[in-house]
This record gives structure tokens, C-alpha cells and sequence, in this order.
């Protein structure tokens, strides 16, 4: 498994993809809160963990389109599997890489507490309640992403994929709202990451928020293993 | 030691390979030969452990291809038909990623490395960027791979396709030294590397395994005709008499004078029966002919394995 990590660390950072989405998030991220803290005088994180998390709808089916689709274009899927590797690990290794990257992206943002204390004497409770909610989203999008790239050989199409599910994730809660759709009988407020992701940012560490974001990136980890593992027994 | 047995895939419910049973011995080369969708390729990923086989079974060195299919993997080299690389890394750094997958222990890792970029002549090469080598030396990369780490098991999958003749050439070379340290089953439908690499072959054909033996004697096996070349003295016409007896399938062709003093070289073909070839000879002892050499000629190889594969 960490021989994998290894490679996929490696290849993040020898593309672009790491040196286009960690500054293109931290620019975006950086913008809103110098904007909400300077223009809107609000001295509060929440805005920019809203505001991440939107972003991170968008960069994380970058970050993972490649990691199965590529291997399956190249055919070096086949080579995987003919390694002493279980699909377990070589999934395990890929997700935590995403993983990595997506830890290096929250610790750049971490640059804008450093105005906060300038100018304010900020509750650094809802900051890591913010920031543990933010991480446990994006290893949710990161799992998803995962899923849908073992779907395809096709890069784009795992992105686009990827960004759809998410996005659906996202704006689920508010089907409720929707008269038509009033029958079915869903916890659409509970399925949704924005319902989740307002309440760490307000503070709130619901162990049932933290059980829901895990189960989430679990669910779509074993569904990508089934996917290779079907693959394999072709 | 390989040992397959009734191996059996299927995809989408068509049957693919259909049970397939053969051996393979320590410093063996076997050529699995046949045309294009045949299921060699398909047989060659099961062993690879790229695929479950429907049913039958195959051990290597004890160790079951499903049961312990990690333990076979540490046993095996593969090489697709198209070489799976990681164009953005270096030769030498591709590698290294491989011996670690392999599991080759920390401390051996470099020397492994260095050992097969050595046999796979691809020294100048190590520091380039595998997507900037040229298609010969992509294939020497993957054949790298392959034999990284000795594995018990050689599997390529048409290692020499859309090579120029002096890559082909070498490939043979660096296949050939393989064969010193592993056990090589190879896929290809170029009849010189049949016959320059292999010492034996399985012809498969639609899923299934019509031949498998030594490469010398499949002309001699296969089609039920008896070829024979014999040297004889004696006259031409008594010759062509005992060679034509009544009602015979007998088709003969004559080189020599036949005078009587000098010899005939008679190449025979007659369907596979004792019977005839008794006739014959007694034919031509009855008519005073003496027979210098009797011995059975196989099928000219290219010509009978084109056929093979032309068949329906």
C-alpha cells in the first residue's frame, strides 16, 4: 500500500494537477476571506469554510479523475493486478495520496488565522470544528471520486462524474423543498454534506455528522473495490 | 513447475478459453501460438492473475493460481501486449517503482534494477523519460519490468510486435537469456520466433487447444498423411511401378537419373496406414529396387501452421 501512496504522491507531484489545484485553492479560498474580512468586517472563518467547501466540489474531481481511469487507459491496471498488491491496498494507496494533497491544501489555509488574530481575538472552537468538517467532506469527495474514476477509462468523464454526484450530494437538502417531491420519504437533510458542513462550521462536532462523512467515503471506497474486483473477475 | 488444467473462461457467457491443460518445465520456452482471438492472450492474463478463470486450475510450484494468488504473483513477470508504463517517470525510477510492487527487499532493489537494465540493453536509456523512447526501447522497458526480480514465470504476450528486425533480434536475445533463470510462455504468431525460440508449442484455436508437443513434429502429427523421403537404387520405372499400385492414394515425386547405378531420392505421401507402407516397401524389394534410407519428413513447419491458422 505505501508502495502505491509512493508512486501516486509522486505523480501528483510531477503533473500539474498539485501545482494548479493547491494554488488555485488557496488564491480562490485566500479572496473570499480577505473579502469577508476586510470588506464585510466579519472576522470569522465560516464564510471561507463555506466557501471551500464549494470549491472543493470543483478541484477534487481534478485531483482524482486519474487515479483509476489513467491506470485503465494505459493499461497499467493489468500490471497492478498481476503485482503481489490487493485492490484493497492499491485503493487505499490512491485515496490517502488524495488525501495528502487535500491535507496540504487545508494546511496553506491555515495562513488566514493569522489576520484573524490581527484584528481580532478569534473562538478557535468553531476554527478546528471548521477545519475537522472541512477535511471529513473532502475525504468523503475524495472516495466518490475514486468510485467514479474506477467507472471509466475516460478522464474527463470521471471529473464530470464526479462533479455531479458531489453536486447532488451537495443540494440535496434542498428537494425537501420541492412540493412534487414532498413523497419521498428521504432524510434529504441528513444525506446532504452542506447540512453537515454548517454544522461544524458553526461548531458543532455531532458524532453522528463525524459516523454519517465516515460511513460516506467507506461506502464509496467499497464500492470502487467491488468495481475491481468485478473488473478482475471480468 | 507449471501445471494447467482444464482452464476455463468465460466472458459475458461465451466461452473464451475452454479447458486448456498443459505443463511446463524448468528452463522451458513454450510459444502459444494461433490467431488473433484465439484466447492466448486471455489464457496468458489468467495465469497472470489479471483475470479468474471460470474453472480448472493451475499451480506453480505448488501454490494454487486462486487459493494463494499472492504467493503466484511474487512467482510471475507479465508483459502485456501493449507495455504498461508510467510515461512521466524515468526508465530507472519505473523500474525501481516495479521492484518495490514486486516486493524485492529494500537492500536488492537497486542491484535488481541495475541487472536488468543491463540485460535489456537499455543502459543510455535509464535517466530518459519513458514517454519519450521510441516504441523498441518502450518494449525492452516493459520487458524490463518483466523479468525484474527473476520470476519463476515469464508470461509475454507478443513481446516482438511492431519491432524492426534488429530489435526483434535482441528481444529474442534478452528472451532467450530469460529462459536461463524462469520459465517463459509467449504468445506470437510470427513463425520465426516459433521456430528460433520455442521448445514446444499449444496451438489454440477458438478457445480451445488442438496441439500441444515439440515444433519438429507437428507436420508429422497433425493431418494423417505420411510423408516419407526414401533413398533408393534401382530402375526409374521399376521405381514408379511399386510406387503405384492398384487403387492406391499414393502421390510420389522423383529426383535422380534412376539408371539403375545412381540413386533416386523419392519423396512419398500416402495416408497414415501401416498397411501402405508395407505394400510399398515390399513393392520395391519384389522389384530388385535397394533401399538405401527410409525416413518420415515433416510438413514444411511454416506452411502447415499457416494452414492452422487459416483454417476454420
Amino acid at each position: 500500500m505505501l508502495n502505491i501512496y509512493r508512486k501516486e504522491l509522486f505523480t501528483y507531484f510531477w503533473s500539474p494537477i498539485a501545482y494548479i489545484v493547491v494554488p488555485v485553492f488557496l488564491l480562490i479560498s485566500g479572496y473570499f476571506f480577505s473579502f469577508s474580512l476586510y470588506y464585510l468586517k466579519l472576522a470569522t472563518m465560516s464564510n471561507a469554510f463555506h466557501n471551500m467547501s464549494i470549491l472543493l466540489l470543483l478541484l477534487v474531481p481534478v485531483m482524482t479523475m486519474r487515479l483509476i481511469a489513467e491506470e485503465k487507459s494505459t493499461g497499467t491496471l493489468e500490471l497492478l493486478f498481476s503485482m503481489p498488491v490487493s485492490i484493497g491496498n492499491i485503493l487505499l494507496g490512491k485515496f490517502l495520496a488524495a488525501v495528502t494533497l487535500l491535507s496540504i491544501m487545508l494546511a496553506g489555509s491555515l495562513i488566514f488565522i493569522i489576520p484573524l488574530l490581527i484584528h481580532a481575538e478569534p473562538d478557535f472552537g468553531p476554527i478546528w470544528a471548521g477545519y475537522l468538517g472541512i477535511f471529513l467532506i473532502g475525504t468523503c469527495y475524495i472516495s466518490i471520486g475514486l468510485f467514479v474514476s474506477s467507472l471509466t477509462e475516460n478522464q474527463i468523464v470521471a471529473a464530470l462524474g464526479t462533479t455531479a454526484i458531489l453536486i447532488l450530494f451537495w443540494f440535496i437538502r434542498y428537494i425537501g423543498n420541492f412540493e412534487a417531491l414532498q413523497f419521498i420519504n428521504l432524510p434529504f437533510d441528513f444525506i446532504s454534506t452542506s447540512t453537515h458542513q454548517g454544522d461544524f462550521v458553526r461548531g458543532l462536532i455531532n458524532l453522528s455528522s463525524i459516523v454519517y462523512l465516515l460511513s460516506l467515503s467507506a461506502l464509496f471506497y467499497g464500492f470502487a473495490w467491488i468495481r475491481l474486483h468485478l473488473q478482475r473477475m471480468g | 513447475m507449471l501445471e494447467v488444467r482444464n482452464l476455463t473462461k468465460k466472458i459475458d457467457g461465451k466461452t473464451i478459453v475452454k479447458d486448456i491443460s498443459f505443463s511446463l518445465g524448468e528452463g522451458e520456452i513454450l510459444g502459444f501460438v494461433g490467431p488473433n482471438g484465439a484466447g492466448k492472450t486471455t489464457t496468458l492474463r489468467m495465469l497472470a492473475c489479471c483475470t479468474l478463470p471460470a474453472s480448472g486450475t493451475a499451480t506453480l510450484d505448488s501454490f494454487d493460481l486462486v487459493k494463494d494468488d499472492m504467493q503466484i504473483r511474487r512467482k510471475i513477470g507479465y508483459l502485456p501486449e501493449v507495455p504498461p508504463l508510467y510515461e512521466h517517470m524515468k526508465v530507472a525510477t519505473y523500474l525501481r517503482t516495479i521492484a518495490r510492487f514486486k516486493g524485492i527487499p529494500a537492500n536488492r532493489q537497486k542491484g535488481a534494477v541495475d541487472e536488468v537494465i543491463e540485460r535489456c540493453f537499455i543502459n543510455k536509456m535509464s535517466v530518459r523519460e519513458i514517454g519519450k523512447l521510441s516504441k523498441g526501447y518502450r518494449q525492452r522497458v516493459g520487458l524490463a519490468q518483466a523479468i525484474l526480480g527473476n520470476p519463476r514465470l515469464l508470461l509475454l504476450d507478443e513481446p516482438t510486435s511492431g519491432l524492426d528486425p534488429g530489435q526483434i533480434s535482441e528481444m529474442r536475445e534478452i528472451i532467450r537469456r530469460a529462459a536461463k533463470k524462469s520459465m517463459v510462455i509467449f504468445s506470437t504468431h510470427i513463425l520465426q520466433e516459433i521456430q528460433n525460440l520455442c521448445h514446444r508449442i499449444v496451438l489454440i484455436k477458438n478457445g480451445e487447444l488442438t496441439y500441444q508437443g515439440k515444433l519438429d513434429q507437428y507436420g508429422l502429427a497433425n493431418d494423417g498423411i505420411t510423408h516419407l523421403v526414401l533413398r533408393l537404387k534401382g530402375d526409374r520405372n521399376l521405381i514408379e511401378t511399386a510406387l503405384n499400385p492398384d487403387g492406391s492414394d499414393i502421390s510420389f515425386h522423383l529426383e535422380g537419373p534412376g539408371n539403375g547405378t545412381n540413386e533416386i531420392k523419392a519423396s512419398v505421401q500416402f495416408p497414415e496406414n501401416e498397411a501402405t507402407q508395407t505394400t510399398i516397401l515390399r513393392e520395391l524389394l519384389n522389384r530388385n529396387v535397394t533401399i538405401l534410407e527410409v525416413s518420415p519428413k515433416a510438413k514444411d513447419l511454416e506452411h502447415t501452421i499457416l494452414e492452422f491458422m487459416r483454417s476454420e
